[in-house]
């Protein structure tokens, strides 16, 4: 007997997501079909293709999710579903489907805020985050503070005025010839360099935002200057992205009065970060990264629209759930 | 066998119960098939568990739309395990009709149209996407039906098709015609039911 279960739906961006998580947070299953390498070659994600494949693949991964938590549709009692933000088309494919189901399952079903999901998902699995906490999300598309009061909610209390740090981390990569994903890429470079060795401007501005594009412009001169070795570049343009990412995170805590911190997005993989940002709260790497189990958890807070309420729900590519 | 079929390729929704009553709505797919579909089962007392047929339209047509199409119609086939057909949209187009030689017209968007010529119950051109300039001369004397005829009307009556006047229901897909064909339609394997594109993707 399994108790209630929601089912997960993500398909904001490149990653057909499936999960199946309990009322109480434990996750049963998380499923990920990544694009990731389908759009690599044309340097970035193409939403008619990202779309195309998420119709291709959400069955399965659906099906996946569901023998993963050795459960069956029986056992689901709400759907959740991203409704943005992300990519319009994408976002449809995931919308449509979720209410296609629950309509005929007359099950309740939760729209769900791609970021909320981001902020919440430390709430998850044993080592859950309580609120008041402060979320720095820093994933490829998106970079902000959040504060969570209840995690039914949360207030942006900073974000990037340009490029996402996981896009910095992209773009330096690509700039040091280092590969995709970035990230990785560049914490790998980076540890055998000397973070010191040169010295990449960090930029404060507004109270709480972030701006990496000038650290980019920074690396492509030095680059271009013949600088290196890539070892140092790579060591010194982390420390700069992780340098930031962890000051203004303290300069949060600082301003709210809020210690218990977590993070989440995929920069939160870094090793660099991770030992910065030693005690807060940060979930295992596949509830950092785009996934489902996110979705139904931030559902879990929500409340449900019940059948037939949301048979005209549509997906939204901008504002917050 | 309780059989309902729905089509998303064009601007306006069209559904249909086998049997029952029929929809055409004005509107974006997202907003309008759900509420559509689900009250055509409920106006006949029915309940999702009861449907074992969903035949749907995939395309060509409008791509996001046609995804909602297809999404929706898994969607509804998981629940109770119904079976899934789909269902060519030109064709079901042309199903309105009546004249030896047959044009299906829908717009395409950017000054194409997506479009197939039958004879005698099969397609002897397309289906094709281009610029109606481009269509064969073998239309010509065709009777067409869908908006991408109303459309390009003066391109298409110049190249001797011809053309109902632009608000005759011709140019919609219709919910019986549909479930007609759906009902002599095979069932396919869920993952084999995907949008009939016809373009590549644009990578901009
Ligand atoms: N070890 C790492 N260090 C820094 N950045 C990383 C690391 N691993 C992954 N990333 C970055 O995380 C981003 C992907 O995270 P994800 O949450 O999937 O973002 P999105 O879906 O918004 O692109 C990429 O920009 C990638 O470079």
């Amino acid at each position: 007997m399994n108790p209630s279960l929601i089912l997960g739906i993500e398909t904001s961006c490149d990653d057909t997501c499936a999960a199946l998580v309990t009322e109480q947070g434990e996750v049963r299953s998380n499923v990920v079909a990544s694009q990731g390498l389908i759009h690599e070659k044309y340097g970035g994600v193409v939403p008619e293709i990202a779309s195309r494949r998420h119709l291709e693949l959400l069955d399965a991964v659906m099906a996946d999710a569901l023998e993963g938590a050795g459960a069956t549709l029986e056992d689901v009692d709400r759907i959740a579903v991203t409704r943005g933000p992300g990519l319009i088309g994408a976002l449809l494919v995931g919308v449509a489907e979720a209410k296609a189901l629950a309509a005929a399952r007359g099950l309740p079903l939760t729209p769900v805020d791609h970021l909320h999901g981001h902020v919440v998902a430390g709430t998850l699995g044993p080592d859950a985050v309580e609120a008041p906490y402060l979320c720095l999300v820093a994933s490829g598309g998106h970079t902000f503070i959040a504060r969570v009061e209840e995690p039914s909610s949360y207030t942006v209390l900073g974000s990037t005025l340009d490029d996402a740090a996981g896009e910095a981390f992209d773009k330096g990569a690509r700039i040091l010839g280092l590969g995709y994903p970035g990230g990785p890429a560049i914490q790998k470079a980076a540890e055998n360099g000397d973070p010191e060795a040169f010295d990449f401007p960090r930029s404060y501005p507004g109270e709480l935002d972030f701006s990496f594009s000038g650290l980019k412009t920074s690396l492509l001169y030095k680059v271009r200057d013949g600088a290196g070795p890539v070892e140092d570049l790579a060591a010194s343009y982390q420390r700069a992205i992780v340098d930031a990412l962890a000051t203004r995170l303290g300069q949060a805590a600082r301003r709210e009065g809020i210690d218990r911190l977590a993070i989440g997005g995929g920069v939160a993989a870094n090793a660099e970060l991770r030992e910065r940002l030693e005690g807060a709260a940060i979930p295992p790497f596949e509830l950092c990264t785009d996934n489902a189990a996110m979705i139904a958890g931030a559902a879990r807070f929500l409340p449900a629209v019940e059948y037939p309420g949301y048979l005209d729900l549509d997906a939204s590519a901008r504002i917050h759930a | 066998m309780t059989l309902i079929a729905f089509d998303t390729s064009m601007p306006t929704v069209t559904a249909g119960l086998a049997g029952g009553g029929s929809a055409i709505r004005e509107g974006p797919a997202q907003r309008e098939l759900m509420p559509a579909v689900n009250g055509l089962i409920g106006e006949a007392g029915l309940g999702w568990r009861d449907v074992k047929a969903i035949g749907v339209g995939v395309g060509p047509g409008s791509f996001t739309s046609l995804r909602i199409g297809v999404a929706t119609a898994r969607g509804l086939a998981q629940a109770y395990g119904a079976e899934l057909r789909p269902l060519s949209s030109l064709w079901a187009l042309a199903q309105n009709i009546d004249a030896a030689r047959g044009l299906a017209v829908i717009d395409a968007r950017r000054g194409e149209v997506f479009a197939a010529l039958y004879e005698g119950g099969e397609a002897v051109f397309g289906p094709w996407v281009g610029p109606p300039e481009q269509l064969p001369e073998a239309c010509s004397g065709a009777l067409a039906a869908g908006d991408g005829s109303v459309r390009f009307r003066d391109v298409l009556e110049g190249a001797g098709v011809e053309i109902p006047p632009d608000g005759d229901p011709v140019h919609r897909i219709q919910g019986p015609a549909l479930c007609a064909l759906a009902e002599r339609a095979r069932a396919v394997p869920a993952e084999a039911v995907l949008p009939e594109y016809l373009r590549s993707p644009d990578v901009g």
